[in-house]
C-alpha cells in the first residue's frame, strides 16, 4: 500500500502544534523588539525616523494571539477592543509601545516569556527549616 | 558592686532572634497537636539549665510582649518543683503522675545523660522510650538537657522527637552563647561526631541555624535553682549509689524471697541487721540479705 503524502506530514511532526505556536508567538515577540531596536538607532542620532517597521511587526504579533487575547480578555469589559483600536489608530511610537508592552506582560502572565520561576525560599523559624526537608 | 544584666532591653533574657522559632515550636504543639522537644547540650557549668529555664519560662507565656517591649508575669515563671526534673527517675515519676487536664505546659529532663545509647537495651531506656512516644498526648513541650549530644539515643532522632539542638559553646560571667541546629543538621553533627577525634569539632563543621546570647536569671531564682539543682544532682548520686551496688528495699528484698514487706521488715528487726543506707525515709540492704532471709523462711 502506498503511503498518502498526508500520512507522511503526519508522521513527521515531531513537537505538538501547542509548542510550534508558542515558537511563532515568541519569534514574532522577538520581530517587534529588533524593530524597535532599529527605530531606536535612528532616534538616539537625531535623524528622522519611521515607525512602520515596528506597527507592521507589532500588526503580526497581535495577529497571533488574537483570538487566545480576545478569549482570555473577555472577563474585562471593552479592554481587548481598547487595545485594538489603539494598534490600529495608533500615530505616534508611544502608543504602539503602549501595545507592546500591554501584550508583553499578558504573554508574562501567561508564562510564555517567564524565567524566573524558582523562589528563594529562606526559612523563618526551625520549623519551616524541618519543614522544607519534609520533616513536618 | 558589678551589675549583673538579668534582661535584655527588648525584656527577654535571651536574644530575640529565637521568638520566632520558640513560638513556632508552641504553635506546633498546642495548635497543630504536634509533639515537640527541644535539646540542651554543653559542658559542664555553660549555663544549660538557665538557658533551658528561660526558654520553658517563655513557653510557660512568662514574657507577653507590652507595646515594643516583653513584660514579665511573675506568676507565670515555672515552678521548679513542679516542672524541673532531674535525672530519669524523677522525671519518670513525674510522667506518670500526669493526667490529661495537667496545667503545665513544658516540663524540663536535667540531667538527661542517663538516658544514652549505651544503655540503649537497658529497662531504663525502653521506659523512656515508651514516654517520649506517648507524651504528645498530654500537648507537653519537652526539654532535654544534657552534657553531650553525642551519646543521645539516636531512635529519638529517627521518630522526628527533637526539633531542635540549643548548643551552648562558651559562657562567661556576663552572658551566654548558643547556637541552634535544627533537626536535619543534627543528623550531620552526629555523624561528624563520630568521625572527628574531637567530637567537639563536629560543631565546626556545621553551620547554625541561628546564633544569639543569653543572660543570667535574677539573683534569687538563680540561688533557688542551684539550691534546687544541687539538690537533684545530691540525689541522684545517691541513686546512683543504690543502683551501683546494687541495694534493695523491703519490697524489692520481699520480692526476692517471695515474702511481704512487712514479713521482711519484721524478720530483719528479729535479725538485729542495720541498713547500709537510708534515703529519701527509705532503708536500703546489701543483696546478700536476701540469702540471709531465705534462711529464715519456715515452711
Amino acid at each position: 500500500m502506498i503511503e498518502s503524502r498526508a500520512d507522511k506530514w503526519v508522521n513527521t511532526v515531531t513537537a505538538p502544534p501547542n509548542d510550534v505556536l508558542r515558537i511563532l508567538i515568541l519569534e514574532k515577540r522577538e520581530n517587534v523588539i529588533d524593530s524597535i531596536e532599529a527605530f531606536n538607532r535612528f532616534k538616539y542620532q537625531n535623524q528622522p525616523t519611521e515607525d512602520y517597521e515596528v506597527r507592521t511587526r507589532l500588526n503580526s504579533l497581535f495577529l497571533e494571539i488574537q483570538a487566545s487575547l480576545k478569549e482570555d480578555m473577555k472577563q474585562n469589559d471593552g479592554s481587548f477592543e481598547a487595545l485594538r483600536s489603539l494598534l490600529y489608530s495608533a500615530n505616534k511610537i508611544s502608543q504602539l509601545l503602549e501595545v507592546f508592552y500591554t501584550i508583553n506582560e499578558w504573554l508574562y502572565a501567561k508564562k510564555l516569556t517567564q524565567w524566573d520561576f524558582k523562589k528563594d525560599f529562606k526559612p523563618k523559624n526551625i520549623i519551616e527549616y524541618n519543614n522544607q526537608y519534609g520533616i513536618n | 558592686m558589678a551589675l549583673t544584666k538579668t534582661l535584655y532591653q527588648s525584656g527577654l533574657p535571651f536574644g530575640e532572634a529565637i521568638v520566632s522559632d520558640l513560638n513556632a515550636v508552641i504553635k506546633r504543639v498546642f495548635v497543630e497537636n504536634k509533639v515537640a522537644m527541644i535539646i540542651i547540650d554543653g559542658g559542664l557549668g555553660m549555663g544549660k539549665t538557665t538557658l533551658g529555664v528561660h526558654l520553658a519560662d517563655y513557653f510557660n507565656g512568662a514574657y507577653v510582649l507590652d507595646g515594643p517591649f516583653y513584660k514579665t508575669l511573675p506568676e507565670k515563671l515555672i515552678d521548679f518543683d513542679k516542672q524541673l526534673m532531674t535525672g530519669g527517675d524523677t522525671f519518670k515519676k513525674k510522667m506518670r503522675s500526669l493526667t490529661g487536664k495537667t496545667e503545665e505546659r513544658v516540663i524540663i529532663y536535667d540531667e538527661a545523660g542517663d538516658f544514652s545509647r549505651r544503655g540503649a537495651l537497658t529497662t531504663f531506656n525502653r521506659e523512656l522510650n515508651h514516654m517520649f512516644d506517648v507524651y504528645r498526648a498530654f500537648k507537653l513541650i519537652l526539654i532535654l538537657i544534657l552534657p553531650s549530644f553525642k551519646y543521645l539515643d539516636i531512635s529519638l532522632l529517627d521518630k522526628q522527637i527533637p526539633v531542635a539542638l540549643f548548643h551552648i559553646g562558651k559562657r562567661n560571667q556576663h552572658y551566654g552563647d548558643y547556637a541552634i541546629y535544627p533537626l536535619v543538621k543534627m543528623y550531620y553533627l552526629l555523624n561528624q561526631m563520630q568521625k572527628q577525634i574531637v567530637p567537639l569539632f563536629a560543631y565546626k563543621t556545621q553551620t547554625p541555624f541561628k546564633q544569639g546570647h543569653f543572660v543570667d536569671l535574677t539573683p534569687e531564682r538563680s540561688k533557688l535553682l542551684d539550691e534546687f539543682s544541687l539538690k537533684g544532682k545530691r540525689e541522684l548520686m545517691h541513686s546512683y549509689e543504690i543502683q551501683d551496688k546494687r541495694l534493695l528495699s523491703f519490697i524489692d528484698l520481699g520480692a526476692r524471697v517471695n515474702r511481704s514487706a512487712v514479713w521482711v521488715r519484721q524478720t530483719i528487726k528479729k535479725l538485729n541487721i542495720k541498713p547500709v543506707k537510708v534515703f529519701k525515709k527509705v532503708n536500703y540492704f546489701p543483696p546478700e540479705v536476701a540469702d540471709q532471709l531465705v534462711k529464715e523462711i519456715v515452711i
